[in-house]
C-alpha cells in the first residue's frame, strides 16, 4: 500500500486534482489434460501498478510492471503528461459521484486453498475425466479437462482516503468431448462451455463439480449429435438451459445496460446501446415475468467484491422490474452525469488497465415454474443448452446465439435430439415473448471469464445467475445448412 | 525495451536457473500507448509498459510451463524453478515434440524510431484532426489511435538464440450522427509498423463522408445478395477463417476445413490466402515463438486447400516439421496465422459497383463469430456503411444486415471480382497486421438490425 499511496503524492505533487492507484499481484496455475496426455500445466505471476489522473478535469493513465518508488513516481507523472495532452480536443470536465472514501479488507470466499492439493492429484482427477469422456464414443477425437486456480492481492487508495485490499481466489474447470465425422464436428461441456463452470471459491468447487462421473455422459452426446437431425427452421418455442440463458442475460441485458455505452464511448469497438436514458423508469424491455438486476454481493460470483475499482461499495441494483427498465451499470463518471450515484460496476481486468464499467452479477430472477412445466406447456418446439457461437449488433439488438444441443419438444415432451441449434430475435421482442421462468430451485450462477470490451482490450470475469426460461415466437435453425 | 544483449541475458539466467533436461524461453516486452476518443472528445489516454517471461522446462518428455512480468534476476530464477516444478508432477508424454534446433534467421527491421517516440501529445494532436473533420459538419467522432513498441526474444537449451524488435501503429474511427436507430454513421481503419504511414487526414474524411451517407438507412429483405465488400470486411472473414480452421492440431484432428481436403478444391479460384511475414507493410516476424523460422505458408493457391500452418506439437502428430508458427506460451497449440495475406486481383472497387445491377456494399464487418468451424459458417452484422447498389452506383443506405453463411462454400466460392488495390488491416495481436483486397461475391442475409 505503501507504495500506492506515494503514487498519489506525486500525482497531486504533478497537478492531479484527483488520483487513484491500484497494486495487483496474481498467482494462476493452469492445467488441461487432452487425450490423457497433459498439454498443459503452467504457473504464472504477474505484478504491477496503474496509475489513474484527472488533471483539468481530463483522465491520464499510466501503468508499469516494476513496483518501485522510483517507478510509481514516474508512472504518476506519465499518467499526468497524457490527461494534460486529452486537453487538446476538451469539450467537456469530468465530474465525480460522491463517494465515501472506504478503509477496509476483505477476502473472497476459499475453504479449500487450491495451491495445498497436489498438483499430480489434480492431474490424475483430469486424466480420470478424459478417459470418462472419450469412452462416450468411438468418434470423440478429442476429448479434454482443464482446472485453473486464480489469487489477486490487489490494493486500492485514493487521493480522498479510500485504502482497501481485496484478495480473491477463483477456481475452474471443466471437461470437453470434441466428436469428428463425415464433415461433422460436435461439441458437448460440462458443466458449461466457458472453462466448465468459474467461481471464486477455492478447490472445494471442483470436487463439487465431480467431472469424471459427468464425463461419460459429455463423450456419449457428441456422439450421438454427429447422427443427430438438424435443427428445424421455424418460428416456435424456445426453452433455454441456464447456461445458454447466461449469455442470453450477458449480451442482450449486461451490455446494453451499461452506461458508458449509452453515452457513446464504447461507439468505436464494443459499441453503443439501445436503452438510451429517456427510457429510463418506462420503457418496456421485456414482459412482466422478467426482472433482472446486478448484484455484486453473491457469494462465488465472478462479479462479487467489497468494493469496485473506484472504491465504490458492492451492492444489489435492478436493472429490468416488471418488465420495466430501471437502471443501469454505472462508474462514478457516469452516475454524476445521470445525476445520481455510483452502484459500483467500475473494473480494470488488470493493474495494466483503466477500470471502465464492467458486469458484476448480472441475474434473472427466478419464476415459479419448472423446467419440467416449462416443457409440459409447450406443443411445439426445441430445448437448448450449451453454449457455442454468439454475435450481436452494436446497439444490442438483433442477435443470433448457437447451443451445443438442442432437443426437439412436441405435445408437452422432450422428443429427438437435435444438432447444430440456432436461433434469432431482437432484444425487446425476445425478452418480451418470455412466458415462463422455472424457480429458485433450478437456479444455476455461472461464471463467464471471457467478456471482451475496451481499449486495449480488457477480458474480464462476470458471473450471471438464471433458472431456465421459455419464449414464445423464437426464429430457430438459421442460415443454409 | 532492453535491448538485444539484455534481452537474451534474461533469457540465459532462466535456461540455467532450470537445471531441467531442457529448457525454452521467451522474452516478450511492450510499450503500449493507446489514445481513445468518443463523442469527440479524448476519453481514455493509457501508456502500459509490461514484460512476459515464459519458460519451458523439459524433464523426459514432461513439459512444464511458468510465466512472470518481472525480469529482475531473482523473479526470473523463481519462474524457471516453478516451471521445473510444473513438469515433475506430471506422467511422461509421448507426444512431446522437444525443442527446435539452432537456426538461422532472416534479417527483420520492423522497427521505425518515429513510432516508438510518438508522445501523448502525438497522438492527441493526430486525433484532433479527425474530431475536427468531424466538428465541421457536426458529427461525433469516437476511435482509438494506438502505438506499439515490441521486443521478443527466444531461446534454448539446444541453443537456439533468436531477438526482434518492431512497431506498430493503428487507428480506428466511427462517426456517427447520432445515437438513435436511423442515424449515420461512418468508418475507416488502418494500420502499418510506421506511424507516419496513417493519414488521419484522409481516414477522417472517408468515414465523415460514409457517416453523412448512411442517414435515414432503409430496410431489405433477407435472402442471397450479391455483395461489394470493402477489405476490412474481408479481413474480417479471413480473421474467422484463421480462426477456425488454420491450425495444425485442429487439422489433424479433422477439425479444420482442410482436414483431408489438402489438394482438393475449398473456394473459388481466385482466393489465394498465404500466411507471409515477409509482405513488406506488415510486422516481420521471422522467427516463431519456439524459435524455428517463420515460413512463408500457401493455403489456399487459386481455390485449392495447399498447406497447413504448424508449430511442434502440430508437427510431431502431422508427422511433419514446424513452419514457424508458434504461439507464445503454448497459449494455442498447433499455431495460428499472424501475417495473412489474401492476393490482389485486376479490379476495383468502382468496377465492382458499377458492374453490379442490384446488390449490396459492406464496410465492415461486427461481432462476427464462427457457427460452425469444419463447414466454415459464420455470422456477425455489418456497421458503419451498408449500402444497397442499384443499376451500378451506390445508392440508399442500408440498415445493418445480419449474414449467416459459409465462407469458402458460400462468400469466397462465389467470388467474381478481386480488387487490385488492398488494404492493411490491424488484427489486435501485436505484430500482426492482414492484407485483404475488396471482392464482389454473393452473401446469405439472414435478417437485419432494427
Amino acid at each position: 500500500m505503501r507504495i500506492v499511496e506515494m503514487a498519489l503524492d506525486r500525482a497531486r505533487a504533478a497537478g492531479a486534482s484527483y488520483a487513484d492507484a491500484r497494486s495487483l499481484q496474481q498467482a494462476d496455475e493452469g492445467l488441461t489434460v487432452r487425450n490423457g496426455h497433459v498439454e498443459q500445466a503452467r504457473s504464472g505471476m504477474s505484478y504491477g501498478l496503474g496509475v489513474r489522473v484527472l488533471v483539468d478535469g481530463q483522465w491520464g493513465y499510466a501503468a508499469g510492471s516494476v513496483v518501485s518508488e522510483a517507478e510509481a513516481a514516474r508512472l504518476a507523472g506519465l499518467a499526468v503528461e497524457i490527461a494534460k495532452a486529452s486537453s487538446v480536443v476538451r469539450k467537456r470536465e469530468v465530474r465525480l459521484a460522491p463517494v465515501p472514501p472506504a478503509v477496509d479488507t476483505w477476502e473472497s470466499p476459499c475453504r479449500i486453498d487450491p495451491w495445498s492439493v497436489p498438483t499430480s492429484r489434480k492431474v490424475d482427477m483430469l486424466r480420470e475425466a478424459c478417459k470418462a469422456a472419450q469412452s462416450g464414443g468411438s468418434d470423440v477425437r478429442v476429448a479434454m479437462a482443464y482446472m485453473r486456480a486464480i489469487r489477486e492481492v490487489k490494493n486500492y487508495a485514493s487521493t480522498e482516503g479510500a485504502r482497501i485490499t481485496q484478495t480473491s481466489t477463483i477456481t475452474s474447470a471443466g471437461v470437453r468431448a470434441v466428436a469428428v465425422g463425415a464433415g461433422e464436428m460436435q461439441i458437448r461441456s460440462y458443466p458449461g462451455t466457458f472453462d466448465g463452470n468459474v467461481r471464486q471459491a477455492g478447490y472445494e468447487f471442483v470436487e463439487e463439480m465431480d467431472l469424471a462421473a459427468n464425463a461419460k455422459r459429455v463423450g456419449a452426446e457428441a456422439q450421438a449429435l454427429l447422427s443427430a437431425e438438424q435443427c428445424p427452421s421455424d418460428t416456435m418455442t424456445l426453452i433455454l438451459g441456464t447456461n445458454q440463458l447466461a449469455l442470453q442475460i450477458h449480451e442482450s441485458c449486461g451490455h446494453p445496460t451499461e452506461l458508458d455505452r449509452v453515452y457513446g464511448t464504447e461507439a468505436s469497438f464494443a459499441g453503443t446501446s439501445f436503452l438510451t436514458t429517456e427510457k429510463l423508469g418506462s420503457y418496456r424491455y421485456g414482459s412482466k415475468f422478467v426482472n433482472l438486476y446486478a448484484d455484486s454481493q453473491i457469494p462465488g460470483g465472478l462479479g462479487t467484491f467489497a468494493y469496485d475499482d473506484e472504491g465504490t461499495p458492492a451492492c444489489h441494483s435492478y436493472l429490468v422490474k416488471d418488465g420495466i427498465l430501471v437502471g443501469y451499470l454505472m462508474s462514478r463518471e457516469t452516475a454524476h452525469d445521470l445525476g445520481t450515484v455510483s452502484n459500483g460496476a467500475m473494473r480494470a481486468s488488470g493493474w495494466d488497465r483503466m477500470p471502465i464499467i464492467r458486469m458484476t452479477n448480472i441475474c434473472l430472477e427466478p419464476g415459479n415454474d419448472t423446467l419440467e412445466s416449462l416443457i409440459a406447456g409447450t406443443d411445439d418446439g426445441v430445448f437448448m443448452d450449451g453454449i457455442k457461437s454468439w454475435s450481436i449488433d452494436d446497439r444490442r439488438l438483433n442477435f443470433q446465439f448457437g447451443s451445443e444441443i438442442g432437443y426437439r419438444i412436441r405435445n408437452g415432451q422432450l422428443a429427438e435430439m437435435v444438432k447444430n441449434p440456432t436461433y434469432t430475435g431482437i432484444t425487446p421482442e425476445f425478452w418480451g415473448s418470455c412466458d415462463g421462468i422455472a424457480g429458485p430451485e433450478e437456479w444455476v450462477l455461472w461464471g463467464v471469464p471471457n467478456c471482451g470490451k475496451g481499449e486495449p482490450l480488457q477480458i474480464m470475469r462476470v458471473g450471471h445467475g438464471t433458472s431456465p426460461a421459455r419464449f414464445r415466437n423464437v426464429k430457430v435453425g438459421v442460415g443454409r445448412w | 525495451m532492453v535491448g538485444k544483449d539484455r534481452a537474451l541475458s534474461v533469457c540465459e539466467t532462466a535456461i540455467s536457473a532450470c537445471g531441467a533436461d531442457a529448457a525454452e524461453v521467451v522474452l516478450m516486452l511492450e510499450t503500449d500507448s493507446l489514445t481513445r476518443f468518443a463523442n469527440s472528445e479524448i476519453h481514455q489516454n493509457t501508456t502500459v509498459d509490461d514484460a512476459t517471461l515464459f519458460v519451458r522446462a523439459v524433464l523426459g518428455t514432461r513439459a512444464g510451463w511458468a510465466s512472470t512480468n518481472q525480469i529482475t534476476h531473482d523473479a526470473v530464477q523463481e519462474a524457471a524453478l516453478r516451471a521445473v516444478q510444473m513438469a515433475r508432477v506430471q506422467p511422461e508424454n509421448p507426444d512431446s515434440p522437444g525443442l527446435a534446433d539452432p537456426a538461422k534467421y532472416e534479417e527483420a527491421d520492423g522497427y521505425d524510431e518515429r513510432t516508438a517516440a510518438f508522445t501523448p501529445a502525438d497522438r492527441a494532436q493526430a486525433v484532433s484532426r479527425i474530431i475536427r473533420q468531424a466538428d465541421v459538419h457536426g458529427l461525433n467522432a469516437s476511435g482509438s489511435l494506438r502505438t506499439r513498441v515490441t521486443e521478443v526474444a527466444v531461446a534454448n537449451s539446444r541453443g537456439v538464440r533468436a531477438w526482434t524488435r518492431g512497431t506498430d501503429a493503428s487507428l480506428i474511427t466511427v462517426v456517427m450522427t447520432g445515437f438513435e436507430s436511423d442515424a449515420g454513421s461512418g468508418y475507416a481503419e488502418a494500420a502499418s509498423r510506421r506511424v507516419g504511414d496513417l493519414d488521419f487526414d484522409t481516414l477522417g474524411a472517408t468515414a465523415v463522408h460514409k457517416c453523412l451517407s448512411t442517414r435515414r438507412p432503409q430496410d431489405v429483405e433477407p435472402g442471397e445478395y450479391v455483395v461489394v465488400m470493402e477489405p476490412s470486411a474481408v479481413a474480417t472473414a479471413m480473421q474467422m477463417l484463421a480462426y477456425m480452421g488454420m491450425n495444425g492440431i485442429s487439422f489433424v484432428e479433422g477439425r479444420s476445413y482442410a482436414s483431408g481436403r489438402l489438394g482438393t478444391k475449398v473456394t473459388s479460384e481466385m482466393v489465394t490466402i498465404a500466411d507471409d511475414w515477409r509482405d513488406p507493410d506488415t510486422s516481420p516476424l521471422p522467427f516463431d515463438f519456439e524459435g524455428t523460422p517463420r515460413q512463408r505458408v500457401t493455403l489456399i493457391e487459386q481455390g485449392t486447400a495447399s498447406g497447413m500452418i504448424y508449430d511442434r506439437s502440430a508437427a510431431a502428430r502431422a508427422n511433419t516439421k514446424s513452419t514457424g508458427h508458434a504461439v507464445p506460451g503454448g497459449g494455442m497449440p498447433g499455431g495460428y496465422p499472424l501475417h495473412l495475406v489474401m492476393n490482389a486481383g485486376d479490379s476495383s472497387i468502382e468496377e465492382m459497383v458499377a458492374g453490379t445491377e442490384r446488390g449490396i456494399y459492406i464496410t465492415r464487418f461486427n461481432y462476427a463469430n464462427p457457427v460452425h468451424p469444419v463447414k466454415t459458417i459464420f455470422t456477425g452484422m455489418t456497421k458503419d456503411g451498408t449500402f444497397l447498389i442499384e443499376d451500378g452506383r451506390i445508392g440508399r443506405p442500408l440498415r445493418n444486415l445480419r449474414f449467416t453463411d459459409s465462407i469458402l462454400d458460400g462468400l469466397f466460392a462465389s467470388i467474381t471480382d478481386v480488387s487490385r488495390d488492398t488494404g492493411l488491416l490491424p488484427t489486435g495481436n501485436g505484430m500482426s497486421i492482414y492484407r485483404a483486397p475488396a471482392i464482389r461475391a454473393r452473401l446469405q442475409v439472414t435478417g437485419s438490425t432494427v
